[in-house]
């Protein structure tokens, strides 16, 4: 299941300044990663990458590398997942949040995301990058915002390839209960995993603060049954 | 290109300040579709002859007569139309008898020096969420407003007020917004905070010294919470000697100090984390399976 778009307007603002902002620096920094860094990445991984055992001996790059590592990914894959799910989720919190008070936002959610993941996995040296717990943020916003919104998402467990447009609501626990087994099993030292599970639980948590970054005609909408 | 994108552009240019642009659109509108309502209400905003806004009023009474708006704004600009005959016939008679004397046109002076009041009154009303009646004082002031501009504003004011009350949406008072967006900056202060102290502020006292930079973070963020919530407050009278809800440029130096009060105490802890990472041993590579 991959969402490919959310087709309803904007509703305050013509253009997502923030979102495209972020796909724009996410994009150019994987570039500079892969031709510039190449092949010198784990000296440059634990500099600007989040590491548990760094973070809690309060060594590296502290409150810097928390911001870095949001902006890095490990992988054409990833970078690309990851932009998408941004567009898709990000365009219209940030039309009801505004430009900065969204990235004030997306910043908060990556940097809960960090800290559930230091502290589920406190021993693990292994540094965590990628956009995608301040994404699962964004996630939880949406879900919060447009509990009714539909996604254009393209469905590939049929035999032909079918895009409807989904209740957000499904897309959403969709991605948030594929993280649940995984982060059981991690907490339990089962396994490890290459995807940072405990991060995405983390952003997702961070959308309970969704409300205080409305603007002040989206939150009295919010609370008044009506479509944010 | 559609009506409804037309509209949509010439509404933006008219926002815009773009006069010229958005009359030549609305006029395209008009041409292709004589009667839309939308684009003749616009046009009794942009152009600039009292006949052509008479003409254009008009238009808007026969495609809907029951725009209350438009004709008490028609009865106006007929009273105008009315004020400037006589005042031509009376020159005229002057002229005949061969007077030196001319009148300055003040006629209509005390009744525009009013508006900005009447404007600041129907806002203060709306920000005491008293909602039906900014949306008296804002027909009042459509209909006795002579300037295109303000007359703009004001409608677009009614039609988001109308879309409110259509809506039923609530009324949030502007002090729990200004509060609830001061918190957003000091919260995402806060985790940056723990992070950088290893999330134990028991064994890294320097997280005190962070927590003592976050009142400074507290009042940007306030600062900049009051440039965006449109309300009348203490801020705009003490700082810039202003009544009401503070005008475009007390907004943007409120703002300006905000940011810079936010960004000092984030840029302190990202320069602490810099010299974090010079110093920095790079633990080697572990075998990962």
């Amino acid at each position: 299941m991959l969402p490919l778009n959310d087709t309803e307007p904007n509703r305050y603002s013509y253009f997502p300044f923030m979102t495209v902002l972020l796909i724009v620096t996410n994009s150019f920094i994987f570039l500079v990663e892969v031709l510039i860094v190449r092949t010198d990445f784990w000296p440059f991984l634990m500099r600007y990458g989040v590491t548990p055992t760094l973070i809690l001996d309060a060594q590296g790059g502290g409150a810097l590398s928390n911001i870095t590592a949001m902006f890095l990914h490990g992988g054409l894959d990833h970078l690309l997942g990851n932009m998408l799910a941004l567009w898709v989720f990000g365009r219209r919190v940030e039309d009801a949040c505004g430009p900065w008070r969204f990235l004030t936002f997306y910043l908060l959610a990556g940097t809960l995301a960090h800290v559930f993941f230091t502290i589920v996995q406190h021993d693990s040296i292994i540094p965590g990058i990628g956009a995608s717990g301040a994404i699962f943020g964004l996630m939880g916003a949406y879900l919060v915002l447009y509990p009714g919104g539909r996604i254009r998402t393209l469905v590939l467990f049929t035999p032909l390839p079918l895009w409807p447009r989904v209740r957000a609501l499904w897309i959403v626990l969709y991605f948030f209960g594929i993280q649940i087994i995984p982060a059981i099993r991690i907490l339990r030292g089962e396994a490890d995993y290459s995807i940072n599970h405990w991060a995405h639980l983390g952003g997702f948590f961070a959308a309970i603060f969704i409300l205080l970054f409305l603007r002040p005609e989206a939150f009295a909408r919010y609370f008044s049954d009506t479509p944010v | 290109m559609t009506s409804g994108e037309l509209l949509r552009l010439g509404a933006e240019a008219a926002r815009a300040g773009r006069r010229l642009d958005a009359r030549a659109i609305f006029m395209r509108v008009v041409d292709a579709e004589p009667h839309n309502e939308v684009a003749w209400m616009w046009l009794t905003g942009l152009v600039d002859d009292l006949e052509d806004k008479i003409i254009a009023c008009e238009n808007v009474l026969t495609i809907n007569p029951a725009n209350e708006r438009v004709k008490v704004y028609l009865e106006t600009l007929l009273q105008q139309k009315a004020a400037i005959a006589s005042q031509l016939a009376s020159e005229n008679k002057v002229k005949v008898q061969q007077s030196a004397t001319s009148v300055p046109p003040q006629a209509t002076e005390p009744r525009s020096a009013k508006v900005p009041d009447l404007l600041s009154q129907a806002e203060q009303l709306e920000y005491g969420g008293k909602i039906e009646e900014a949306l008296k004082a804002y027909e009042q002031l459509a209909a006795k407003t002579k300037d295109s501009q303000t007359f703009d504003h004001v409608y677009r004011q009614i039609v988001r007020l109308e879309g409110l009350q259509r809506e039923k949406i609530r009324f949030v008072p502007p002090a729990s917004s200004i509060l609830r967006m001061t918190l957003t900056w000091p919260l995402l202060y806060a985790s940056f905070a723990l992070i950088q102290i290893g999330l134990n502020p028991i064994a890294h006292l320097s997280f005190f010294l962070w927590l003592g930079l976050l009142p400074i973070v507290v009042l940007g963020s306030f600062l900049l919470a009051v440039s965006e919530v449109r309300t009348r407050h203490v801020i705009w009278k003490k700082l810039f000697l202003e009544e009401g809800s503070g005008s475009g440029f007390a907004r943007i130096v409120l703002a300006l100090a905000g940011w810079v009060f936010v960004l000092v105490p984030f840029a302190l802890m990202l320069m602490n984390s810099l010299a974090r990472l010079q110093n920095f041993q790079i633990p080697p590579e572990p075998f990962i399976r």
